[in-house]
């Protein structure tokens, strides 16, 4: 089991939205708070939906410059969520300008790791729910990460995205062991969605072999402002999460 | 990371008036109503208190480790299965069990105290009905065998959430106006029932705690020495009958090996027939224990040597391991009968009435200041440590490294018998120093005997087993690799040994021990040949 003194990072990522990014996130961070990981979410995509999820709202004084820095400007913007072991760094409108902050920056490919490392003491675990786009932002939260997750939806118009997040960790040199994906919002009931599943578990080792499905317990996280296995531990849905956590968990402890 | 005020109250109609005082000033909402049972557990030797913890489990079978001095919550989890958890791989995988392992190795958890929490709890909702507050009543109650005895506190819990902060200040303002203060130094329950139950943390202890008078007599310093290590004999004494953990026989033989080195190292000061007598009775002692402690030995390292084996050769090693488990179970209950029967009881007694009753006339060696004693003994050893050590070569026997072993070992139990007599800071950098070696030749030792162990279980191996040639296969792959082992801690040997003799350590010996200790270092005058 781990000796990590080191605080874990990881990352849920896509290029498209709407693919279930911030499910995962909310409910690997819960997931994992209840598994006794001090957790930390970072609500990095500024429409604020995990925020929204956990019933978070920011603080107004929020400035990203000094939020970079760390210290107790950036401590002093975490909440406590309702649930043990599970705090939140909320969204903002003002992360917008997050690129262009890190772009006037030393270093500006790998300034992210050194603001989560200043998180070690407190939490075993920093969840990114990381904004759509290519951007100098989402290449900083790959270096920083141990692990970033990509939940894919078996379509055509998906997998092409996903490549292209392949392509963007080779041409940067990025590990490639260090970006997994998973089937998100599956349809067992459409032949296309079975098929591409089947033949991407069989050829492509970087997928996790849970895959979570279309489920209407998952838009509920919407009404209901919790995550899912609160409300439903024994969903299919939930069910898949908690597969989902033990595959990700089995990873960061490598 | 959670900060909370706890508010001692007399009784549990105070809390509820005070709820409902409060809710009139804020909107509280009842939450939850709960009760349960928690157990809160450490080793025989505190080890987790030692680092600071103890471990609380309730009976939904949540687990969590706490901070002693303030408190707080560590790592946690969920027990699966039945029954209670003993050791740290009893644990699922993951924080709690790391950490378990760190502090507890090979030891087992045992309970320390019972207490039922009754629990009410108001949350303070925000306009997104989030929770921004946490109001818990509390009752707690000692458990002794099953049933509540007692009431240990009653009290109500603020518990601030982090952001927000302001929040709970404000309740906090309206408790201060109430006249009613929060505790100032918060102590987990568990504290308060340990008291109540009459037990102290740290009651127990391997190491060796006893302050001598430079100036009493030799005689009289010996006997303070034999009941603590009798005293350390009899507490281990139940868990070993419970076979709770290896660390119980440990600990007996530690004390029972410290019996007879004071009995022949500190000389002179009881009559010699019944010295004789009682060195010889603990020696059978200690020879009726060694089976299940080499055994126990061998078991604990079972991981170690699956790791050292090719898949396809661990099958072998697992029907060896099944072998000494059953050979285990015969070698401790034939240990058992014997700390059962009544010549056991009754030598125990003998030994004991003449600790306390021994009136023999003194001799010089009885009646010395147990200061010179120590002095005088402690140089004798380091002497004849500084001799053999100093013949030894790449080419001696392992033999002659193991009676050095011994002859360290020695001055180890020594050094604890007269630790208060010198100066702590100068003790503990000569047990630093010594104990690099020791932890060397101990090494060797172990793995001389290991493969002794290996190779009889090899030759007494019937080849008409089905499992005969796997068995074979894998003890030889370990054979192997022990003798590689052995090797590299020879080498090791000399570069430890090298550091005793180097002029720091050695002039501290002189100022402790005088020159004698040291004497084989110094050049022998030629011209005196
Ligand atoms: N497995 C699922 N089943 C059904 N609906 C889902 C599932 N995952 C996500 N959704 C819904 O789809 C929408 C987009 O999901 P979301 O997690 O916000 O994606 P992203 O963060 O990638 O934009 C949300 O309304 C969400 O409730
Ligand atoms: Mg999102």
């Amino acid at each position: 089991m781990a000796k990590n003194k080191k605080v874990k990072v990881l990352s849920v990522y896509n290029i498209k939205g709407g693919v279930g990014k911030t499910a995962a996130a909310v409910n690997l961070s819960y997931l994992a708070a209840q598994a006794g990981w001090r957790t930390l979410l970072c609500d990095f995509d500024p429409q604020g939906a995990s925020s929204y999820y956990l019933r978070i709202k920011p603080e107004d004084k929020m400035k990203p410059k000094k939020l970079l820095k760390g210290g107790s400007f950036a401590h002093k913007q975490i909440k406590e969520s309702d649930y043990p072991n599970l705090e939140l760094l909320p969204a903002h409108l003002d992360y917008r300008h997050f690129d262009l902050l890190l772009d006037k920056q030393k270093k500006s490919k790998s300034r992210l790791r050194a603001f989560f490392d200043g998180f070690a003491e407190d939490y075993d675990l920093i969840v990114i729910d990381a904004p759509p786009n290519i951007t100098l932002l989402s290449e900083n939260i790959f270096r920083a990460s141990d692990l970033v997750l990509i939940p894919v939806i078996p379509t055509t118009l998906s997998l092409l995205t996903y490549a292209q997040i392949r392509a963007f960790f080779d041409q940067e040199d990025l590990p490639a062991r260090r970006a997994r994906a998973f089937f998100s919002m599956v349809e067992k009931r459409k032949s296309l969605h079975r098929e591409t599943v089947e033949k991407y578990l069989q050829e492509d080792p970087h997928f996790f072999a849970v895959q979570i499905p279309m489920a209407s317990v998952v838009e509920k996280m919407g009404p209901n402002r919790a995550p899912v296995p609160s409300y439903a531990a024994s969903s299919p849905a939930a069910r898949a999460y908690g597969e989902l956590w033990r595959e990700t968990a089995a990873v960061l402890e490598r | 990371m959670k900060l909370h005020d706890t508010y001692l109250l007399p009784d549990h109609t105070v809390g509820q008036n005070l709820i409902q005082e409060l809710g009139r000033l804020y909107p509280l909402e009842k939450v939850s109503q709960a009760q349960k049972r928690q157990t809160a557990f450490d080793s025989f030797d505190w080890r987790l208190f030692q680092g600071g913890y103890f471990l609380l489990g309730d009976d939904a079978r949540h687990f969590e480790l706490r901070t002693t001095g303030t408190d707080e919550a560590r790592q946690q989890a969920r027990l699966p299965g039945k029954g209670e958890p003993q050791f740290w791989w009893d644990f699922p995988e993951g924080r709690l069990q790391a950490q378990l392992k760190k502090l507890l190795d090979v030891r087992a958890l045992l309970p320390i105290t019972q207490t039922q929490q009754s629990l009410e709890t108001h949350n303070a909702l925000n306009e997104d009905h989030k929770t921004v507050l946490r109001l818990n009543l509390e009752e707690v109650t000692l458990v002794d065998n099953g049933k509540p005895v007692r009431s240990l506190r009653h009290a109500l819990q603020v518990v601030t959430l982090r952001g927000y902060e302001s929040e709970a200040g404000k309740l906090r303002d309206i408790l201060d106006r109430l006249g009613v203060f929060p505790e100032s130094r918060p102590r987990h329950f568990v504290m308060a029932a340990l008291e109540a139950a009459g037990k102290r943390p740290f009651d127990y202890s391997s190491k060796i705690d006893i302050t001598l008078n430079p100036l009493q007599s030799t005689r009289e310093a010996a006997r303070i020495i034999h009941r603590h290590s009798l005293e350390v004999m009899r507490r281990n004494e139940a868990g070993i009958l419970a076979d709770i953990d290896s660390e119980f026989l440990h600990d007996y033989r530690v004390a029972m090996r410290r019996t007879r080195s004071a009995l022949s190292l500190i000389r002179g000061v009881f009559p010699k027939a019944q010295t004789e007598r009682f060195k010889k009775e603990f020696s059978q002692l200690g020879r009726l224990t060694n089976p299940v402690r080499d055994l126990d030995v061998y078991l604990l390292e079972r991981e170690r040597y699956r790791a050292q084996l090719p898949e396809n050769l661990r099958p072998g090693l697992d029907s060896f391991f099944q072998d000494l488990r059953e050979k285990r179970v015969a070698a401790y209950q034939n240990f058992v009968k014997g700390l059962n029967s009544s010549h056991y009881k009754k030598f125990i007694k003998r030994w004991e009435s003449f600790l306390d009753k021994d009136e023999s006339p003194p001799t010089p060696a009885a009646t010395r200041p147990v200061i010179e004693t120590a002095r005088r003994t402690i140089a004798k050893r380091f002497e004849r440590i500084y001799r053999e050590g100093l013949a030894i070569n790449d080419l001696s026997p392992d033999e002659r490294l193991h009676e050095l072993r011994v002859d360290f070992k020695k001055i180890r139990y020594l050094l604890e018998f007269f630790r208060s007599l010198f100066p702590a800071r100068d003790v503990a950098f000569l047990v630093k120093r010594l104990r690099q070696l020791q932890n060397v030749l101990g090494n060797l030792n172990d793995l001389h005997v290991q493969q002794l162990t290996l190779n009889q279980h090899l030759s007494e191996l019937s080849p008409q087993r089905p499992d005969a040639i796997p068995l074979a296969a894998s003890l030889g792959v370990l054979i192997a690799n022990l003798q590689k082992e052995k090797e590299t801690v020879r080498t090791q040997f000399a570069a430890s040994f090298a550091e005793l003799c180097e002029a720091k350590f050695v002039q501290k010996l002189e100022t402790l021990f005088g020159s004698k200790a040291t004497s084989p270092l110094k050049p022998i005058n030629p011209e005196k040949n």
